[in-house]
């Protein structure tokens, strides 16, 4: 029996390192196969415009080891993007949360500033460049933008979740004596906390995608966005797609740490017998 | 029996907006007695049970407490709700315990009442499941623990085993006069089930269907422990069936 049921245990754990394999095997496949069609492309178009594989390779070595042209590291480019987004979204976020659970319970204040609010949400961060040139100055401009990109998304999905929580849990805590703050601590924030992750997620995404708007006006010569502008001047698209793909992936790691916090907190929600 | 001052004054007129709800229900609930009120669905029970824990302002008329009215903020009272009202973000344990915290009861008191109030409701080993984790029959009795874990001045249930199956459902009904039996509570209890009020009631009192008013009030005086098959006892659930406009259901 014990022999048997180690041999099933034995199967399943087989079957699952067979998926992890099937997965990191699709992956690479898919990574090759990308890579061969942008270089058959690269070729056929035969422009030394067009970055290549093998262009941004020595490119990644280059800004790796020497740093662009003007002695900034790779990692002086990210630190700053960095400090720039987690800027811009920790006040966003402060905001959003806040706002949103304040005029979730009471949205005859929302109602009323509504025709305000709504129309600025649809303005894209890029519109209000000039604007931000023009009243602020150094690090504000940066978070501004940033502001700009994340603070909607983490308001809005606050603001509509209050509504939603179930009215028999306020009543829960309101029947046994408990004061409003009481149920706002023990019921409301509780209950919208996945809509305040959900928020967060989108909100530190976009905030990634305003960095190259925020740093066209920041001034200072460092930054990933500020790569990218700086080799645009210079038409080197190899080095452009370094900071793309950075971009790209500091942004996607800031929202996998979002879904392992969400998975870590919402435990309950996963765990059925 | 004697009866002294009652501990309740119930006297309600209640619309919402057009629609007539309660139409003058008047009633007293006395000292550690256990009242139900018997009606068919829809008929403004959870009305009456909300205004009754001072979750609702009645639109006419009060609902005291001795001379104030009722008020959670002032009185201690106990609300077993119909739906589920489990935080499912809590443990069990938990989930006992947000009642303690509002009544600033904590530390190690808080974990001796919490396991004591388990124990009596029979979910000692189940302290840390989730909601999602067990039936509903396990979380109803989460939520008549959480009624337990404090002396309370009121306790309303509020068809606290409408979602349970029968044989669940007795044996809940079985629980909650052992534990009011053992720690005497004033309980008002909202039913639609004839046989559950008969079998629970002091005192019951008839609702006719929308809008609600009090058809008549009949003293049980059946002795404890009760059998459903003793003939006294079908007697009186066939007069409240008759009574009432509800179906009688075997």
């Amino acid at each position: 029996m014990g022999g048997l049921a180690q041999t099933e245990k034995a199967q399943r754990q087989g079957i699952k390192i067979d998926i992890k394999f099937k997965k990191v095997f699709y992956s690479i496949l898919t990574i090759v196969v990308f890579l061969a069609l942008w270089e058959i492309f690269a070729r056929i178009a035969q422009s030394s415009y067009i970055p290549t594989p093998a262009g941004v390779m020595q490119a990644v070595a280059h800004l790796v080891i020497n740093g662009d042209y003007e002695g900034y590291s790779m990692g002086e480019h990210a630190l700053a993007s960095c400090i720039r987004v987690f800027a811009g979204f920790g006040v966003a976020f402060v905001m959003g949360v806040t706002l949103g659970i304040s005029m979730g319970l009471y949205p005859s204040i929302y109602r009323a500033i509504k025709v305000i609010i709504e129309p600025i949400r649809f303005i894209p961060p890029i519109a209000w460049i000039p604007i931000a040139i023009v009243l602020l100055s150094g690090f504000s401009r940066y978070m501004f933008i940033i502001w700009l990109g994340s603070f909607f998304p983490i308001f809005i999905s606050v603001l509509s979740s209050i509504p939603k929580v179930d009215p028999i849990l306020k009543d829960v805590v309101k029947s046994c004596g408990g004061s409003r703050l009481a149920t706002i601590k023990k019921v409301i924030i509780p209950s919208i906390m996945p809509e305040i992750l959900a928020g967060t997620r989108i909100g530190l995404g976009d905030s990634w995608m305003c960095i190259v708007a925020a740093e066209m006006i920041g001034g200072e010569n460092v930054g990933l966005g500020r790569l990218i502008l700086k080799y645009a001047d210079l038409l080197m698209t190899n080095e452009i797609i370094v900071g793309m793909v950075v971009i790209g992936i500091i942004g996607y790691l800031c929202n996998e740490a979002v879904l392992l916090l969400e998975r870590r907190l919402f435990k309950w929600r996963e765990i059925t017998h | 029996m004697v009866k002294a001052e009652p501990k309740v004054y119930f006297d309600v007129t209640h619309s919402y907006g057009g629609f007539m709800a309660l139409e003058h229900i008047k009633f007293n609930i006395y000292e550690n007695e256990l009242l139900c009120i018997v009606g068919p669905s829809g008929s403004g029970k959870t009305t009456i049970a909300n205004i009754m824990a001072g979750l609702l302002e009645p639109t006419n008329g009060f609902a005291r407490l001795g001379k104030d009215s009722v008020d959670p903020r002032k009185h201690n009272i106990s609300y077993v709700f119909q739906a589920r009202s489990c935080l499912p973000w809590r443990t069990v344990k938990e989930n006992v315990r947000i009642v303690l915290e509002i009544k600033g009861i904590t530390g190690p008191e808080a974990d001796k009442r919490i396991a004591d109030v388990l124990q009596i409701v029979g979910l000692t080993g189940f302290e840390n499941y989730y909601p999602n984790q067990i039936s509903g029959g396990m979380k109803q009795r989460v939520a008549i623990a959480r009624a337990f874990c404090v002396g309370s001045d009121l306790l309303v249930l509020d068809e606290p085993f409408g979602s349970l199956d029968a044989q669940t459902r007795y044996l809940m009904q079985g629980e909650v006069l052992k534990v009011w039996e053992k720690m005497k509570r004033t309980v008002i209890f909202f039913t639609n089930n004839i046989e559950e009020a008969v079998f629970l009631a002091d005192r019951l009192l008839v609702l006719s269907s929308s809008p609600a008013k009090i058809i008549k009030e009949i003293d049980v005086n059946l002795l404890r422990p009760r059998s459903l098959t003793d003939p006294e006892f079908l007697d009186l659930r066939k007069t409240v069936s008759n009574l009432s406009e509800l179906s009688q259901d075997v």
